[in-house]
């Protein structure tokens, strides 16, 4: 029996993509049973660092933004020479690089996930906004214009607004998205005019946002038609199928953010742990392989509405029955790294995170200078680690 | 008749007790032994599972570098620079704070509800053993569960206790209680109070019960009304087990992690960050083992110097 645990196990999409791939290891190789099993986010990486740390690790390691954390323990297993022999990496997209540590590729990505502006076109046309913001100053001023015209109970934009990880994700949309990064030409750029514009209009669209809810109670709000607009996963155009009332749902839209650059999110990828017998690592390899196979691949497009990591696996069936990958595909193709070009960033990341998610919490809820509060973190992320 | 001394048994001289071998441990060894016999799995237990924790959260703390794989601990080199980056950060002192006013605001309003409902239950009311297994509920209730309850009841978009304060008129606007740095730690308070006043109730209703009610009548004779009777009779009566139920739920939430972690996270901006989830965010988000375990022996030795501190007070009530 091969252990899989996995914090996706339960999703809605996620969930049943990967179980489909476990079926279909599984009839491939009698007698081998895949215990694929859900832990919570929340523990996720700890446990599994702990376990690969003691040398006692679960047989498939999947990871979103863990990987870092994983790939820190040493404990997993290079798959270049298992890359090279299969010859995946030519026909896989550029996102997995980032999954390279060293020269070597620690894991295989499954997909990418971008984020997109959603919108109630109701609410927009209600304000007099004929399409969705294209630039950031579009946005500025439709947030405002929606603040100024919806009615009692709804919000004109949506965001957390809880001490949540989803913070480090959401202020740096902004930052790469008007052209920043965390570092840049490896120096902390957390204080650079780009960064403190774009954090900037990140807190004052936030502060638009109801207080004390994650990205489960904005996007529930946003379903229900309580909030106007708000920038997310791409992922949660099938979270939105299965939470909007059937009232509410035609009137939500998706289109490209409205910034010059855009984030590629690497979503699951897959290792095999360094800390388990040759045996045992074959078949992770045949399970990695499997799941590799353009079918499967293309499960994640029908799923997530993902771009997949296997080059050309969305079929033209696909695009025509959800118009919305072609908005995914077309807004990955230009996208950016969410993470700098740093090692230390992505050996300290937990350290740096937690920085980052405290100054967001107290922009939100102070009203100290930004400026203020990005020298600070600066200065706080410099102690943590050079850039 | 020779008497027998003790010094004589000491130096194998004869007893005069037929058979006796020279060699045959005395009672008072043999007693001793059987002691330490008995004793010895319950100190096994305590070597394995306090001593041993404990030495290795202080051998990790004197640890120079990272590491999560406890067989490469030992080859770090010693230091004490652990200490000294934990006594020199701020953080540290102002998860101190946090946790000293988490602990003091729970103690506090535990050991209120806790009086109020062992004085209620006390009292010959309708229905009283329904009231007394419904006031001890939230002891069993693991605290994860609670947590989420209470993340509901105070949800600042639609939470009941919103509505209820709105209703009555406290609240204007509702209040996001885990948003604002300036409430967070009163909604973290409000499902551990929840948690620990049972424990409270039941050491003091077992207090209150061994309060004869003809001291109660007595009272009443002499003009005493509720207060005077609450001041003369009942506190006198309940204020050692009180001290004592201070003791045991202050030690309880200094130590609380579930409720803050779950529900907060330490945030916003750290408003929230006790000493547990500073140590919990150090060992298994930033992985510093050893910052974590400076950390987790100066909070032992805190917690021991309070405990110190009471040690007279205690010995005055119950020694």
């Amino acid at each position: 029996m091969l252990d899989f645990p996995t914090w996706q196990a339960n999703e809605p999409g996620h969930g049943e993509a990967l179980r489909a791939i476990v079926e279909e290891f599984e009839s491939r190789h009698e007698g081998v049973t895949v215990n694929m099993y859900p832990v919570s986010n929340e523990d996720f990486q700890n446990q599994i660092v702990t376990q690969l740390s003691a040398g006692d690790p679960p047989d498939i390691i999947a990871s979103g933004n863990h990987f870092y954390a994983f790939a820190g323990t040493g404990q997993l297993e290079p798959l270049n020479d298992r890359l090279e022999e299969s010859g995946l990496l030519d026909e896989w997209e550029d996102f997995q690089q980032e999954r390279v540590v060293d020269g070597d590729h620690l894991a295989l990505t499954m997909h990418a996930l971008t984020r997109l502006l959603y919108y109630n076109e109701e609410y927009l046309a209600a304000a007099g906004l004929d399409a969705p913001p294209t630039s950031p100053t579009e946005l500025a001023d439709a947030v405002e214009a929606l603040a100024g015209s919806v009615g009692e109970g709804v919000s004109p934009w949506g965001a957390t607004t809880t001490t949540h990880s989803n913070l480090f994700g959401e202020s740096t949309a902004f930052i790469v998205g008007m052209g920043g990064q965390w570092i840049t030409d490896g120096e902390w750029s957390v204080t650079a005019p780009e960064t403190v514009e774009a954090v900037d209009l990140y807190r004052r669209l936030a502060q638009q946002a109801p207080p004390g809810l994650d990205g489960g109670g904005y996007r529930q709000l946003l379903g229900d038609g309580r909030i106007a607009m708000s920038q997310d996963g791409n992922w949660v155009i099938s979270t939105l199928d299965e939470v909007s009332p059937a009232d509410v749902r035609p009137k939500l839209k998706a289109a490209p953010p409205p910034f010059e650059n855009t984030v590629a999110l690497v979503g699951t990828s897959l290792s095999i742990p360094e800390g388990i017998s040759e045996e045992r690592k074959d078949l992770v390899w045949e399970f990695i392989q499997v799941a590799a196979e353009p079918e499967f691949q293309g499960m994640w497009a029908g799923s997530i509405d993902a771009a997949p990591g296997r080059t050309g696996s969305i079929t033209s069936e696909q695009v025509q029955e959800r118009p919305e990958l072609e908005v995914v595909a077309q807004t990955i193709a230009s996208a950016q790294p969410e993470f700098p070009d740093s090692a230390n960033f992505r050996a300290n990341f937990g350290e740096i995170e937690q920085h980052i998610i405290d100054a967001m919490m107290r922009l939100l809820t102070t009203d100290d200078e930004t400026a203020a509060v990005l020298a600070d973190l600066e200065s706080q992320l410099s102690s943590v680690t050079e850039p | 008749m020779p008497v027998v001394t003790d010094d004589r048994r000491k130096a194998g001289t004869p007893t005069g007790r037929p058979g006796r071998s020279p060699w045959r441990p005395s009672l008072s060894t043999r007693n001793n032994l059987l002691s330490y016999m008995l004793l010895a799995p319950s100190l096994a237990m305590t070597l394995v599972f306090i001593a041993f924790p404990i030495y290795m959260i202080v051998n990790l703390s004197l640890r120079d570098g990272k590491t999560m794989i406890m067989s490469e601990v030992g080859d770090l080199p010693l230091t004490l620079g652990n200490y000294d980056s934990v006594l020199a950060d701020p953080d540290t002192w102002h998860s101190l704070r946090i946790s000293a006013m988490y602990t003091a605001a729970t103690v506090t309003a535990a050991i209120l509800v806790g009086l109020v409902t062992a004085l209620l239950i006390r009292r010959r009311l309708p229905g009283r053993r329904w009231l007394r297994t419904l006031i001890l509920i939230p002891w069993p209730i693991p605290g994860a569960i609670a947590t989420v309850a209470f993340v509901w009841m105070l949800d600042g978009t639609y939470g009941v206790i919103n509505y209820i304060l709105r209703m009555v008129g406290i609240i204007d606007q509702n209040v996001a209680w885990f948003f604002d740095p300036q409430t967070a730690l009163i909604g973290v308070l409000m499902p551990t109070v929840w948690s620990a006043y049972p424990l409270c109730t039941l050491m003091l209703l077992a207090s209150l019960q061994s309060v004869p009610d003809e001291l109660y009548e007595a009272a009443k004779v002499d003009g005493a009304g509720a207060i005077l009777q609450f001041r003369h009779v009942t506190w006198p009566a309940v204020q050692n087990t009180a001290v004592l139920a201070m003791i045991v739920t202050g030690l309880w939430t200094f130590t609380t992690f579930d409720f803050v972690y779950a529900i907060t996270r330490g945030g916003p901006d750290g408003a929230t960050q006790t000493l547990a989830v500073a140590i919990y965010n150090q060992a298994f988000r930033f992985f510093d083992l050893p910052h974590a375990s400076a950390l987790g022996v100066v909070t032992m030795v805190l917690a021991g110097l309070v405990l110190l501190a009471l040690f007279p007070v205690v010995r005055r009530r119950f020694f």
